[in-house]
């Protein structure tokens, strides 16, 4: 089971960037086991491709506020479409937690007063 | 079938053995797995071979067990690449008359290789995938009635926007100190009220963000036992827009999120009467040669196995209708169209050149929910779901 602690920063900014876009209006302790599909953009009668869609849009504007916003770098080997794989993976599993989505994360970036 | 059983439990050990050489952990392996043998069978005295094959060999929980064990680990994963990219997960099938159930798998695989290219506002590149879905039965009659598909695709995608600004070390650490601020808090009322969610978004400088993906595609989709075949070459193109910020002008024309404005300000779940911009829909279009390599059915049916040129479109909404006490409502709705161009009279005559489908529901994070739907989805698009609703009240 992926940890959800308020003193990582991955989940920090996961948590409070999807509060910003909307995706979810609950505080941080209570965040921590939301599933993907009770997020604003996960429509579960839609069609995989838009589903597909949705997830990719919403992967790449994490990924631009991590970097341009937050100061996140990505971990030594990581690249950009290997983060937003691994974000869309876990975006597009209804069942998938945020704190799952922030454990991808973390491993993917290095945030800003992140020690490595 | 009892070989492969006995092949199956001892070939994950052996891998296991290749990866971990500590004796001490295979050991432990192997307790853990007699444990989760002997949970499904009723008592320890009846540990035998026969009693294992019946109660375990038609088990998918145990397998799935075993799989995510052994296999599904990160260990494993780092030494065997395409096995980051495949959820695979045992299944029990069963016949339409509920007669006979069997052992059997679903399995997607999706791996993607990227050269991408980023500017200060934008992010792009070039895409080839692989990917293949499907269910598998291990007894031939109970296949599920749906297809494996197997998709190439190889093309160019574009993000633009999202964010604007550049910042410095002193930005960097007042967000950190903002953030931690707001992760404090306990409550949405006291997040949305407060002097550090205000800065916190604001600094963001949220933009538009735009989205345009073209793709060559082609695919093999088949039955279970291949006795319905055909090829599809095609193109697709799916296109998106979203106004992270609301105040932006794109976010007003989100129309269909008109009538929740309505709620969401009714329920003071919102103060503001703006719509969400981040609810645009997105679209996505596809045009594919359909080439029929073995169907008796639609050689009966249609006369021929000439191919045929099909058109789908799909998009979706979904958007907040209210956060009341601990409930957080959603409207979701979706709507497909398929159509095949130049069908022969004997499918024209019958309906089944076009199809378009329509469903909207209302849902809840504590399970409640009501929905409408509307048309069809031809036959190899019915699984075509991204999660099936339990139950449901038609109007």
């Amino acid at each position: 089971m992926a940890e959800w602690n308020s003193n990582n920063l991955a989940c920090q900014c996961t948590w409070a960037d999807l509060f910003a876009l909307k995706q979810s209006r609950k505080p941080f302790k209570d965040s921590g086991d939301i599933k993907m599909q009770d997020l604003l953009f996960f429509n579960p009668v839609a069609g995989s491709g838009t589903l597909e869609n949705e997830a990719k849009m919403l992967a790449d504007e994490l990924d631009v506020i991590f970097r341009k916003v937050d100061g996140a770098k990505f971990e030594t080997g990581v690249t950009k479409a290997k983060a937003q794989a691994d974000m869309v993976a876990v975006l597009k599993k209804a069942t998938k937690t945020m704190a799952d989505l922030a454990e991808v994360i973390d491993s993917n970036y290095l945030f800003w007063g992140e020690k490595k | 079938m009892k070989k492969l059983f006995v092949l199956f439990i001892l070939c994950p050990l052996f891998q296991m053995k290749g990866y971990c050489q500590d004796e001490e952990a295979t050991k432990k392996d192997l307790h853990w797995l007699l444990d989760q043998i002997k949970s499904v069978t009723s008592t320890a005295e009846d540990l035998n071979f026969d009693e294992i094959k019946k109660k375990v060999i038609k088990n998918p929980d145990l397998y799935n067990l075993i799989w995510d064990h052994f296999i599904n680990t990160d260990k494993v994963k780092d030494k065997v690449v395409f096995l980051r990219d495949l959820n695979f997960q045992f299944k029990t099938f069963q016949d339409a008359d509920s007669s006979i159930t069997g052992l059997g798998f679903g399995y997607d695989w999706n791996l993607n290789f990227t050269r991408e290219h980023e500017t200060a506002s934008t992010r792009g590149g070039f895409a080839f995938g692989l990917k293949a879905n499907g269910n598998v039965a291990f007894k031939k009659e109970i296949n599920p009635y749906d297809f494996l598909s197997t998709d190439l695709n190889v093309g160019l995608y574009r993000f633009m926007g999202g964010v604007s600004g550049v910042h410095d070390s002193v930005f960097f650490n007042r967000r950190n100190a903002l953030r931690q601020q707001l992760v404090d808090m306990t409550t949405t009322e006291e997040i949305l009220k407060s002097d550090a969610y205000a800065e916190f978004v604001g600094s963001m400088k949220l933009s538009n963000q735009y989205m345009i993906d073209f793709k060559l595609t082609g695919s093999l989709e088949s039955n279970q036992d291949f006795s319905k075949k055909q090829y599809a070459y095609g193109m697709q193109l799916n296109l998106g827009a979203k106004a992270w910020n609301d105040n932006n002008a794109l976010a007003l024309l989100n129309v269909f999120d008109y009538p929740f404005v309505v709620t969401r300000w009714l329920t003071k779940t919102d103060e503001s009467f703006t719509p969400y911009g981040a609810t645009i829909p997105t679209v996505q279009f596809s045009i594919d040669y359909v080439k029929p390599q073995q169907d008796n059915d639609r050689k009966v049916f249609a006369g021929n196995l000439d191919g045929y040129t099909r058109f789908h479109f799909e998009t979706g909404f979904r958007t907040l209708v209210a956060d009341i006490k601990g409930q957080t409502i959603f409207f979701n709705a979706g709507f497909r169209y398929y159509k095949e161009f130049k069908a022969p009279a004997a499918v024209k005559a019958v309906k089944l050149d076009k199809f378009s489908y329509f469903v909207a529901s209302i849902t809840s994070n504590s399970g409640l929910f009501v929905s409408y739907s509307n048309g069809k989805l031809p036959f190899d698009a019915k699984n075509d779901a991204v999660y099936e609703l339990g139950f449901n009240y038609n109007f």
